[in-house]
């Protein structure tokens, strides 16, 4: 396997935590002796990240834009994205809330397109029925995330999913936090409103 | 945390994409080939890396051994990382003919022959005149003709929200738009708004080139109606069908691009022709070559972008010959655009980040390539950088 320690100056030890995306602190700290072995040049240490993070980051995408494919490409384009921009970033600053910047913009802006243009096979991929029980998600409560709009589900896909605080998500989106407040407040309401079974 | 707060997060945690293992396979196969900034230690990981793109080479095999394939033979050969090679890092010039209209997340942008650009302001979507001397654009409640300078001739602000307008041609006097699931036609001039249709679904709208203003547009049940704008006097409709993500002119033919299939309709609304992907690729889109150009009569030259897996290609379809591959890669492309003379096809490759001019008749074989393409539509923001969308290429300098 990749995850030995050695010439990647520590890479294997971040890997060993077997951290994925929780515990903030110490994924943290794996996640920045990894962005800074991958910006010495090391392969394990991206695809650690990538390990790391894709499903989540994926996932969120797919809350958003409820369509399968579109997530795996705005998920696909977000890594590339940062791999691209990995020289640019600050080590000091933490790795994952930066990339989960630039996956759930991509897919607001994708489901703001959406709403403007139909696309091919949208009726085919886009919405996701109750009988589509892989999705692993209650089918009330996904129909009822469906009915936000795609601001609100990324607020709600950023707190609850994500575990980011209102103050956190405010700066990724670039918005007031009082704004991001009334979104996770309103699409709150709006699942409660329709899900007193699941949500209580 | 409160107890619901709780339970959503909980319900949240359990959600699965489908086909997620799949998915992280393909993108990671993706990922990996690319290239990523700084020196990569390959030591250790050759091996890895030489497995990793012969099973990907593998995969393109069947492109460039098939007859379909041979065009592409000569530059893709081991070349399968989602990137042209040696891509020129900023866009320099435009190959052929005309200037580009491209809408980005800071607003639409005039590219001219020699590669310099302008931003045209802060609308959300742009279109250009018959003769690229003017752009319509869009943005929440406004629709406004500009010039290419970003000078605005004159506005229109309605009470919904406005998008997908079109200019008519060659004349240039009509301008068609969709306010909510409405259709509207407004004067070349700004003046003479009105209504043509209700329950109409949020596809542009598209004029058949010549004097008579024969506009078509899709129904919100999928049905395929011309009619003349002036008179709206009813040319032909279709049947309710499946959903429709574009409509084009090609002479006096449309070709009606939905979910999964083409479809070519005679002036009449006949059904000439019908093209569907390979088994198991999916259809994203297809742009068919302007007509009078090289485009053949019965319909023309279409570029139809498929998805299978992790690997996109770009195919060239025509009635009654079989469809060639113009260009395969992993990763998704964007719709691609005609030059005006039908001799150039550029092809956004969104998971490369790069622009490719693809020269379909003939020519080199090798694309010209552009790399760093979200960066130069996004100066100041090269972390937060989205991929540009182009809107339109214009006979225009």
């Amino acid at each position: 396997m990749l995850w030995s320690g050695g010439e990647d100056g520590g890479v294997g030890a971040a890997l060993r935590l077997g951290v994925e995306d929780g515990a903030a602190g110490t994924a943290s700290r794996g996640d920045a002796t990894l962005v800074r072995a991958a910006q010495r040049g090391s392969e394990e240490a991206v695809e650690a990240l990538f390990r790391r993070h894709w499903r989540r980051a994926h996932r969120a995408a797919y809350l958003i834009v409820r369509d399968a494919d579109a997530a795996e490409d705005i998920a696909q384009e977000g890594f590339l994205a940062a791999l691209r921009a990995l020289d640019r970033f600050d080590r000091r600053r933490p790795f994952r809330p930066w990339l989960h910047r630039i996956v759930v913009n991509r897919a607001i802006d994708h489901a703001r397109a959406r709403a403007l243009r139909r696309e091919v096979g949208e009726e085919a991929a886009g919405e996701i029925t109750a009988a589509d029980g892989e999705v692993g998600l209650d089918p009330d409560l996904y129909a009822a995330l469906a009915q936000l709009d795609a601001e609100q589900r990324a607020a709600i896909v950023l707190r609850h999913l994500l575990g980011y605080t209102p103050g956190e998500i405010a700066r990724m989106l670039d918005l007031p936090r009082g704004t991001v407040n009334s979104r996770l407040r309103r699409g709150l309401d709006r699942l409660a409103a329709s899900l007193d079974g699941v949500l209580g | 945390m409160t107890d619901r707060d709780r339970r959503l997060r909980d319900a949240l945690q359990g959600v699965r994409v489908p086909d997620e293992t799949a998915a992280e396979d393909r993108a990671w196969r993706v990922v990996a080939a690319a290239p990523v900034t700084g020196p990569r230690v390959a030591a250790g990981r050759r091996h890895r890396r030489r497995a990793l793109q012969a099973a990907l080479a593998l995969a393109l095999i069947a492109l460039v051994v098939s007859p379909a394939g041979a065009s592409v033979r000569h530059w893709v050969a081991a070349r399968i990382e989602p990137g042209a090679p040696r891509a020129k890092p900023v866009l320099s010039s435009l190959p052929g003919v005309g200037s580009l209209l491209v809408d980005s997340a800071q607003g639409p942008w005039v590219v001219h022959p020699d590669g310099s650009k302008r931003l045209l302001g802060r609308w959300r979507e742009a279109s250009w005149s018959p003769h690229g001397r003017f752009a319509v654009v869009t943005g929440g409640h406004e629709l406004a003709a500009i010039e290419p300078d970003g000078t605005a001739r004159w506005t229109l602000t309605r009470p919904g929200r406005v998008g997908e307008a079109r200019w008519n041609g060659p004349d240039g006097y009509r301008i068609a738009y969709l306010e909510g699931s409405a259709l509207r036609v407004v004067a070349g001039d700004g003046t003479g708004d009105r209504g043509l249709a209700r329950n109409v679904a949020r596809v542009a709208p598209a004029w058949r080139p010549g004097p008579a203003h024969v506009l078509a547009y899709v129904t919100d049940r999928g049905a395929v109606v011309a009619v003349r704008a002036d008179s709206r006097r009813g040319v032909f409709a279709t049947g309710p069908g499946d959903a429709v993500a574009s409509l084009q002119w090609v002479g006096d033919r449309l070709l009606v691009t939905r979910a999964n299939r083409l479809q070519l309709l005679g002036p009449s609304g006949k059904l000439l022709w019908t093209w569907a992907p390979p088994p198991g690729a999916r259809l994203r889109s297809a742009t068919a070559a302007p007509a009078g150009g090289t485009a053949a009569p019965d319909g023309g030259r279409v570029a139809a972008v498929v998805r299978q897996g992790s690997t996109s290609r770009v195919l060239l379809v025509s009635k009654g010959h079989a469809a060639r591959v113009l260009f395969a890669g992993p990763g998704a492309f964007a719709p691609p655009r005609w030059s005006p003379d039908g001799a150039w096809l550029l092809l956004p490759w969104r998971s490369a980040d790069q622009w490719l001019f693809l020269h379909p008749a003939g020519g080199p074989p090798k694309p010209h390539a552009v790399a760093n393409v979200a960066a130069q539509f996004s100066p100041g923001d090269p972390t937060g950088a989205r991929f540009p969308t182009v809107a339109g290429w214009s006979r225009s300098r």
